[in-house]
């Protein structure tokens, strides 16, 4: 007897292809050195900044400490966020209000109060009086 | 017709077989890798694995549903050999005792890992890129090519989340010396529950390395428990950013709380040591004598600390990535 190729195709459909539109055995081949991953990224939720010295110019490997400035803060994960050479970084983390530092050569720079949104990434730039 | 009905009682019968598959997708302790690759219930054999110079581990009795242990490597050089001989103990020297910052008192002192020796030099900065930022952290060594460290050291977490790239492993990194040198990473782990949940009871993970450096710095030795650790002695080390770049630092204290997945403790910590180790040096017990840990440190918070804990799920992983090539 002779089935229809739809009964062949709907096993593979309904075993592999439910999470996230991909496979959850799918291999899917990374290198840690070169950067694509298994999940993109296009909403990450946190703070998206800067620091600059009071010239303008970028400061590189600043350390970003997060605090929480209210009674209820979301989990602060204990990363080490430092500066790339544009003076930017990234902090991931979920809304709520922080105080936000910046940590060069052992010393700490004024705090900052910051609200982090949940729809989008949250800008500040943060010029050191340095 | 027939065709149509013959499709219809296929279609019942793989949904009624799938369903089950589907919702068991998702398991919080699944294995993840940067490959894309699930594992959902490590095979881990009891009793398996390296232990004390290479030794099986040795069962206590009693130990059989509520603890277990993999012991730790130690690797002596000889100059620490001739040390010891003349009663020198490594694992204390070099240290600087609580030093006070903006007027607080910080309870943390520093290391200097290559005076220090073992476990110290187990211990190292993890430095990595997630999405074009930079990012440090701490890990430890539990073989010769495998790094412990938290779950958003490797993963910022979340089905939105990326795996970090151009990772690295500085192993007793102190300052600008790294006795060590470096490993890149050969691939990145954790679980589920963090790499699609963003769940913090599940932020732990491990790298393994492109060398075999646990070859020359020794390893931790890692247990669980079913029983409270509420005031278990402990040290928590680590690579924070508030102090002068790639410098080691530790706290000693007790554990305050012991949750099913959660530990906390008020030791002074800061960003950049997520993923350190919270261990005994000296651990005296039926089981895991010696450097022994029992969670990964995670999170810091206005009052206490967190990490999380070593549970039996945590600990099969565990095993699993040390046991992967």
């Amino acid at each position: 007897m002779k089935l229809p190729p739809a009964i062949f195709i709907l096993p593979l459909i309904l075993l592999g292809e439910f999470s996230n539109g991909r496979g959850v055995n799918e291999p899917v081949s990374v290198n840690p050195e070169t950067g694509s991953s298994l999940y993109s990224s296009s909403s990450l939720i946190g703070i998206e900044g800067r620091v600059l010295n009071k010239q303008g110019s970028p400061i590189e490997g600043a350390s970003i400490y997060l605090a929480c400035a209210s009674t209820s803060c979301p989990p602060i994960p204990e990363l080490g966020v430092l500066t790339n050479k544009n003076g930017e970084f990234f902090w991931p983390i979920e809304p709520g209000k922080f105080s936000i530092s910046v940590y060069q050569h052992g010393r700490a720079s004024k705090k900052y109060i910051i609200s982090v949104q949940s729809t989008h990434p949250t800008p500040l730039e943060i010029v050191l009086d340095e | 017709m027939n065709h149509q009905f013959m499709l219809r009682a296929i279609t019942t019968t793989i949904l009624s077989f799938a369903t089950p598959i589907l919702y068991a997708s998702f398991a919080p302790h699944a294995a993840v890798s940067n490959d894309g690759k699930v594992v959902y219930a490590p095979n881990v054999a009891r009793g398996v694995g390296g232990g004390v110079n290479g030794e099986p581990p040795k069962l206590a009795k009693g130990e059989t549903l509520d603890s277990q242990a993999e012991y730790p490597a130690f690797v002596m050089t000889s100059t620490e050999m001739q040390d010891l001989k003349h009663n020198f103990k490594p694992a204390t020297s070099g240290r600087l005792m609580p030093s006070s910052v903006l007027g607080a008192i910080d309870s943390r002192y520093r290391i200097y890992p290559s005076a220090s020796g073992h476990p110290e030099r187990a211990i190292g900065q993890i430095t990595s890129s997630q999405n074009g930022k930079n990012y440090i952290c701490t890990g430890w060594l539990i073989s010769p090519n495998t790094v412990i460290t938290a779950g958003h050291c490797v993963h910022t977490g979340g089905s939105n989340g990326v795996w970090s790239t151009n990772v690295k492993f500085f192993p007793g990194r102190d300052a600008t010396n790294n006795p060590y040198g470096s490993c890149t990473a050969k691939s990145l782990h954790s679980v589920q529950g963090w790499t699609k949940n963003n769940d913090t009871n599940y932020d732990y993970g491990a790298i393994k390395l492109n060398c075999t450096i646990g070859n020359s710095t020794g390893t931790f030795g890692f247990f669980w428990q079913s029983a409270s650790l509420v005031g278990l002695p402990i040290q928590v080390s680590g690579y924070p950013g508030d102090k002068p770049a790639g410098t080691q630092w530790s706290t000693s204290g007790d554990i305050d709380v012991s949750d099913a997945k959660k530990i906390q403790y008020k030791h002074d910590s800061f960003g950049g040591q997520s993923g350190g180790p919270v261990f005994q040096t000296d651990r005296v017990g039926s089981f895991c004598t010696g450097v022994c840990a029992s969670a990964i440190h995670t999170n810091g918070g206005t009052s206490v600390n967190k990490a999380t804990r070593i549970d039996q799920s945590v600990y099969n992983n565990m095993i699993y990535w040390k046991n992967l090539p």
